[in-house]
């Protein structure tokens, strides 16, 4: 549901860590509202090149995944600045949000005494590098999800914590789309004679395409990517966002084609059967991408399977 | 989205005849096909008159105990596998009538525009507004458009989104208790499929006064509407379902002439409240409730739905109607039975259903002498209310001057099983009370014993369904200082801290029956059972040796009368909302 809100941010207001907690409740009393969402924490960490994009999706992220924001700014030096504001939300509501910038080992030392306790750690590795150190091993250890660009950093699925991926979450809606097509029982009855997956995707990251053909290779029963022709092509949509996919075999194919900003149109044939529709696939923003991986819809072994496929195909790029 | 109407407004009616006449002359008791058509198609010319339903041809199919054999063959999508939804609805075609009415004004028409917008609403899909009202296609859709962007219950529109969710609208009319009117609907299900390519899937809407139900599903049944053999077939009725034990009764043995109970949706919204369906995930998703959730620990429960409005233009029906059928009968035995329940096997319709119906079944009878004893009813008087003087019901506009139509009841209900055995539970509801909030509140026993100076309190575990949605839990602690003092204090978790509106629980509600889901639907012995319950208080303040009351008794904004503080007994007290 979309919702508008006419509060107005309070902050960022300069602070240190020991004095960030004091920082906010001052703050706080200076809203009208009693309602703190303790939902969770959300550890983002990020370079200054990204922090804009960051703090954009953060904005967007509704307080029902993480009621306390803390960003990470990793180009820091050894003196940690703490900023400290509250952002406003729909329904009266606000979010605690924390910027830190420090060296990557006084960021350890100042983030886990800022996390609000007993409740969910998302952490984000908002960065391009690969991450390291003492940082991020403490950080994996209270994360009860990790989010990253994970085909890239080459960050594994591991026991003690969710593993979850925007580029997963791009193509979520093209999931619930193929997967709505085969949820009229005589589409899924031909599902057998499929053999072979085609995925045209925006420009030149293929990633997104890769843990999507992971997905329907697993889901199908089929031990690799090898069976999967991907294609760059254009429709409009941004680097990365899947543009179609069609899904083929003996005497059946199942197509899906953007069309335009939001709409997706389905062609299903098989014997007896010429089927057309069209589905609402809109874009997805990047706050929406984190607050569906925040939601985590899927159970993690979903994600694990697609993502084991993708790795080992780019092996064999 | 593809489109193309193919019927035309002009009602066929030689041809509906016809049909109906061939139809007629299959079934096989029927010993005049052909007289049987005239009679039919004479009596539909009464307005909202109900017209026979075509005779039962099946048995029973309603539930399946065991799989079906070859059931590895059902089509079961695999990408659906561990994905939270676990399917989206198949294309359909949604059947509103009454799409004029207020109802699907203020709430249906803005639910189905909110799901459609989130693309809840599958691949293809489609309205059809049904109503006696005449109107083009274009006069609906303006309708239509003007109703979402009047409604508050509309989620802001995207973009454009306005003008393709019009595309999707249809309107057809005529008269409920003729044929030609459900003809039209079957011409627009027949485009439906032509358009999409699947099958006539359709969802048919009763929101309509209660006079209507028994026509309008005899007349889809007349036509083959209800039928399943080109696609599933699912009608939604809203409440009130029958007046009284009697004609409740009479009207679902109507409905079931036509469907079979497993296409039966009975609507009651307070199912589709987000906060409703919470108490099952608290009380069944969690470890350290159920096992204080029984005699050894509850004292009593208390269910109260107050409301600070008064009739609000709603004198006809609530005249008729009164509290026990508006509010108890449905909303309150609906939360008393999510409360008093024990775990269902599974979480799905017959599961949770059959452990609701367990509950309404072990309720101590009502019977008319019992009354005076477990049930108190109230009218209001003139009163204040937010710094405003307002009416007294009888001085309502509408209402008859000495009007014995109860606005307040309160009733203790005793539950004969091992879990509550000697645990009341009191349910109360009235209008013009002093504001508008419905809560659950269980109320735990005193310790054992007072250790500490000062009495000992009772925990309560509140769970709000509206408004400030949330659970509380309170219990004492001391205070601070020099003395052991102990002091109430409430640990309070609002919903609203997820920062997210919450869905109107209609939008719920009509997901769950486009995918079959019964789950937050009454079942026929649900409704059954619980007429039975509020049997006695009806007979009693309605029946021939009905002892006049002495209304009004309680003025406008205040908590009800008197005599409810003595219905819940001594040391104990309701609730201060």
């Amino acid at each position: 549901m979309t919702q508008a809100t006419d509060l107005r941010p309070l902050g960022p207001v300069e602070t240190t860590v020991r004095r960030a907690q004091a920082t906010l409740d001052e703050l706080w009393v200076q809203t009208d509202v009693e309602t703190r969402a303790y939902t969770g924490n959300i550890i983002a960490l990020t370079v200054k090149k990204h922090l804009g994009r960051v703090e954009e999706a953060l904005a967007g992220l509704e307080g029902r995944y993480a009621g306390r924001q803390i960003i990470g700014v990793l180009n820091g030096t050894d003196e940690v600045r703490v900023r400290v504001s509250l952002v406003p939300q729909p329904g009266g509501l606000y979010i605690e949000r924390l910027t830190l910038d420090a060296s990557p080992e006084q960021l350890q030392g100042a983030i886990l005494p800022l996390l609000r306790p007993a409740t969910v750690n998302h952490v984000w590795w908002g960065a391009d590098a690969r991450p390291s150190g003492v940082l991020l091993r403490e950080l994996t250890d209270i994360a009860d999800q990790v989010i990253a660009d994970s085909l890239t950093l080459d960050i594994p699925p591991a026991r003690h914590y969710a593993l979850a991926d925007l580029g997963w979450s791009r193509s979520a809606h093209w999931r619930e789309a193929l997967a709505q097509v085969f949820d009229s029982p005589d589409a899924a009855r031909q599902l057998g004679q499929v053999n072979g997956l085609t995925v045209r995707y925006a420009g030149k990251n293929d990633l997104p395409a890769r843990l999507f053909a992971g997905w329907v290779a697993d889901t199908l029963g089929w031990p690799d990517l090898e069976g999967v022709t991907f294609r760059a092509a254009r429709c409009g949509r941004e680097n990365g966002d899947l543009c179609g996919l069609e899904l083929a075999g003996d005497g059946v194919r199942f197509t899906l084609s953007a069309e335009g900003e939001d709409l997706v149109r389905t062609e299903c044939h098989w014997p007896g059967m010429d089927r057309v529709t069209e589905l609402n696939v809109p874009r997805m923003s990047l706050a929406e991408g984190l607050a569906r991986v925040m939601a985590r819809p899927e159970r993690r072994e979903v994600f694990e399977r697609a993502w084991a496929l993708a790795r080992a195909s780019l092996e064999k790029k | 989205m593809t489109k193309g109407k193919t019927g035309s407004k002009a009602a066929p009616s030689q041809q509906a005849g016809q049909e109906q006449a061939a139809r007629a002359s299959d079934a096989p008791p029927a010993p005049d096909p052909l007289q049987q058509a005239v009679t039919q198609k004479m009596e539909a010319q009464n307005v909202d008159v109900a017209q026979p339903a075509p005779p039962a041809k099946k048995p029973r199919k309603t539930r399946a105990r065991t799989p079906k054999s070859g059931a590895e063959d059902t089509g079961e999508n695999p990408f659906r596998a561990l994905m939270r939804r676990s399917r989206a609805p198949e294309p359909a075609t949604l059947v509103i009538f009454g799409a004029t009415g207020d109802l699907a004004k203020r709430k249906l028409l803005p639910a189905v525009f909110g799901l459609w917008q989130d693309g809840l609403l599958g691949s293809a899909f489609n309205i059809v507004g049904v109503g006696r009202q005449e109107m083009t296609d274009e006069q609906f859709k303006d309708f239509v458009i003007e109703a979402l962007q009047t409604s508050k219950e509309t989620d802001t529109p995207q973009p454009g989104a306005l003008e393709k969710f019009r595309d999707l609208l249809y309107y057809e009319f005529g008269d409920f208790g003729a044929d030609e009117v459900y003809s039209l609907v079957r011409k627009e299900l027949d485009r439906a499929e032509e358009a999409h390519g699947g099958r006539k899937n359709a969802l048919f809407y009763l929101s309509t006064p209660p006079s209507l139900f028994e026509p309008i599903s005899n007349g889809l049944g007349r036509l083959g509407l209800s039928d399943e053999s080109e696609g599933w077939r699912r009608i939604i009725i809203e409440k009130p379902f029958g007046r009284n034990l009697a004609s409740a009764r009479e009207l679902n043995d109507a409905i079931h002439r036509v469907w079979d109970e497993s296409q039966v949706y009975r609507i009651d919204h307070y199912l589709g409240k987000e906060t409703v369906q919470n108490l099952m995930a608290i009380r069944f998703g969690n470890a350290i409730f159920e096992p204080l959730w029984n005699r050894s620990y509850v004292d009593h429960v208390q269910i109260t739905a107050a409301e600070d409005l008064g009739l609000e233009g709603r004198a006809g029906y609530y005249e008729e109607a009164g509290v026990v059928r508006d509010m108890l009968q449905n909303h309150l035995m609906q939360l008393f039975t999510l409360t008093a329940m024990e775990a269902p096997a599974a979480f799905d319709a017959d599961a949770i259903r059959d452990e609701k119906v367990k509950v309404l079944r072990s309720v101590k009878p009502i019977p008319v002498e019992r009354v005076p004893e477990v049930a108190v009813r109230g009218q209001y008087g003139p009163g204040t209310l937010y710094g405003e003087k307002v009416p007294g019901y009888r001085e309502e506009p509408g209402v008859q001057p000495g009007s014995t139509t109860p606005t307040y009841v309160a009733i203790k209900l005793e539950v004969d099983n091992w879990r509550w055995e000697g645990v009341p539970f009191f349910l109360r509801t009235g209008k013009r009370l002093p504001k508008k909030v419905t809560e659950i509140a269980v109320v735990f026993k005193r310790p054992p014993l007072g250790i500490f100076p000062g009495g000992l309190e009772r925990n309560v575990l509140a769970f709000r369904i509206q408004p400030d949605e949330g659970v509380s839990l309170k219990f004492s602690s001391k205070s601070p200082g020099q003395e052991m003092v102990l002091r109430e204090v409430v640990m309070d978790f609002r919903y609203d801290a997820f920062g997210a509106q919450l869905e109107s629980p209609y939008s719920r509600l009509l997901l769950d029956a486009m995918l079959g889901d019964a789950t937050l639907f009454p079942r026929e012995d649900e409704v059954d059972h619980a007429w039975q319950i509020v049997s006695g208080l009806l007979k009693a303040w309605e029946g021939p040796d009905a002892a006049a009351p002495d209304f009004p008794n309680y003025p406008a904004g205040t908590w009800g009368p008197e005599a409810a503080d003595n219905l819940i007994g001594q040391d104990r007290r309701w609730r201060r909302l």
